[in-house]
């Protein structure tokens, strides 16, 4: 592999240890994988930091790079990890809790700026900007909405990312890698929820690129939504859309489609089916903000609910349950405190920095689950393996407060 | 008659992490999920034993991506195999090893290797030696 005169130097030790470990690392792996050179990048995004998921094993390793000098070498964000809140009065384990602030601890030391899984809500990367990202749906809002470069990076990888500055230059850092081989003509009547197209195409394409013709999005609610379910079925790191993707011409200029699949609502309902039949008994959890819920959807989602409860009055009852409403801790402002302070008799917390997905939530007391989020239920069902149902975000809302359920 | 006769198969490997590596070789003809196949206290895969100080031979690593995490900590404990010999590498496996200096290599010859493993190897034991310089996996 070609090395730039700094990397050479940053291999043979003069940037310290743990750059110099970092490197070899991405060296390797990308010799493995054919690539040429590196690239410089300009925003690490790390995954994989809940206690939960990684146990003893991870949190030595983060701590241990960090602890050998391994500090951020350029701008770092960060996955949200468990939630470390309660549910119904249901905590975590003290210790499980405690080995979770230690690798945030360690995390905050290498010099990650802030948790979320919507780091493109937070700093948006311009068209063409390189990034060594490892969550599935920013991975992919960035190469198909903003134009940005991202691999899907495993494990460890985007944090020796951070460490380096750098990535191996290959897949979707490359333009080739970028052009669509399978054709989805959508036809959708309105309403269709389109967390549970995005699990459709996933499956089709496999781990290729797909371009996505005639699809319209309302909002970009819905675009976070069908691009998060796409990651869940899906390894792409891309979807090229038309009409979105800000270079989806050039990208599809020239390409003869040999995969091609014309796909209509009724392509959906078996999942529709297994996502909103099922039975729910017990204590309830009713999550909205998977992916996060960038600053407007946060204050559209309180004001909805206040509306509701202002309404309702003293005849709405929330026994048994509460409601989540997940996203970035920077989004907290005097208009967010002022909504949330309405809200709280009705155990309605906003949390900030966890994600419920990586949560077990079968550990605190969750019986069930109820969320808008087709990617969220799909994790949760397996991780938790506790029921789940998805309904459009109005419904989880208006079930969570009205007991009004339409499915 | 033959005294002390041992045979000896040369299988071709390309070195990913390299480095050279000796001893008793498992062999396990499957991907292998490092979180959910191996006790990391105690250095143990399912149904093949103790991994430690043995040169692993296995299609290659699946699952999860705590993986390389969990190679990375049996290294810590003085746990890992001593080298990997694999059909397939990818990315995690590749991170895992590097973070562990533990010698890995592709068998471009997976039938050939997988053929001496099972038929002469099964049952008595084999000691391979994995010399990534020269290219080449040496099984005794």
């Amino acid at each position: 592999m070609y090395l730039t005169n700094v990397e050479e130097r940053m291999l043979n030790g003069e940037y310290g240890y743990a750059r110099a470990l970092a490197l070899k690392v991405i060296v390797r792996v990308g010799e493995a994988l054919g690539a040429e050179e590196l690239v410089e990048i300009s925003h690490a995004h790390i995954s994989g930091i809940s206690y939960l998921n990684i146990g003893d094993a991870g949190l030595e390793f983060i701590e241990d790079i960090v602890n050998a000098g391994g500090t951020a070498y350029v701008f770092t964000s960060a996955n949200p990890y468990m939630v470390l809140s309660d549910f119904l009065g249901n905590k975590h384990d003290d210790k499980v809790i405690n080995k979770q602030l230690r690798i945030v601890d360690a995390l905050n030391r290498l010099g990650v700026k802030f948790y979320t899984c919507v780091p493109y809500n937070v700093r948006p990367p311009r068209y063409g900007e390189h990034l060594a990202w490892a969550e599935s749906n920013a991975v992919l809002y960035a190469n198909s909405v903003l134009g940005a470069l991202s691999n899907k990076e495993g494990g460890p990888l985007a944090l020796l990312a951070a460490i380096t500055g750098r990535t191996y230059k290959s897949g979707a850092h490359l333009r080739d890698n970028r052009v669509p081989e399978v054709l989805f003509n959508v036809k959708v009547s309105d309403g269709v929820d389109l967390g549970f197209l995005g699990l459709v195409i996933g499956e089709l394409t496999g781990s290729k690129v797909p371009y996505i013709s005639n699809l319209r999005f309302k909002c970009t609610y819905e675009l976070k939504q069908f691009l998060a379910s796409l990651g869940t079925t899906s390894n792409t790191p891309m979807a090229v859309i038309q009409g979105v993707t800000p270079d989806y011409k050039e990208l599809i200029r020239g390409v003869e489609f040999k995969d091609v699949y014309d796909l209509g609502s009724e392509s959906i309902k078996s999942y529709v089916k297994e996502f909103r039949e099922n039975v729910l008994t017990g204590n309830g959890l009713y999550l909205i903000g998977c992916p996060h819920l960038s600053f407007n959807e946060l204050v559209e989602v309180l004001r909805y609910a206040v509306g509701v409860v202002e309404k309702g009055g003293s005849s709405i009852d929330v026994g048994g349950r509460e409601l989540w409403v997940t996203t970035y801790e920077g989004f907290i402002n005097d208009e967010v405190v002022k909504l949330v302070n309405k809200l709280l008799r009705y155990n309605v917390k906003v949390v900030t920095n966890g994600c419920a997905v990586v949560s077990r939530l079968d550990s605190i007391k969750v019986d069930y689950v109820v969320t808008d989020s087709v990617k969220a239920s799909s994790y949760i069902s397996r991780l938790s393996k506790i029921p789940t149902l998805v309904l459009p975000r109005v419904d989880v809302l208006n079930t969570y407060f009205l007991n009004k359920i339409n499915y | 008659m033959c005294v002390g006769f041992k045979p000896r198969f040369e299988v071709r490997v390309r070195p990913v992490v390299s480095g050279d590596a000796e001893g008793e070789v498992i062999f396990v003809n499957k991907y292998i999920s490092f979180l959910g196949d191996l006790d990391s206290e105690r250095g143990i895969l399912h149904g093949h034993g103790c991994i430690s100080g043995k040169l692993m031979v296995f299609l290659g690593m699946k699952g999860s991506t705590v993986g390389p995490y969990v190679i990375y900590s049996l290294s810590k404990k003085s746990l890992a195999p001593s080298g990997m010999i694999v059909k397939e590498v990818d990315p995690l496996l590749i991170t895992g090893c590097v973070l562990s200096n533990i010698p890995l290599a592709i068998a471009d010859e997976w039938s050939k290797l997988s053929n001496v493993l099972q038929n002469y190897c099964s049952g008595r034991g084999c000691i391979g030696k994995l010399l990534c310089r020269e290219g080449l996996l040496i099984i005794e």
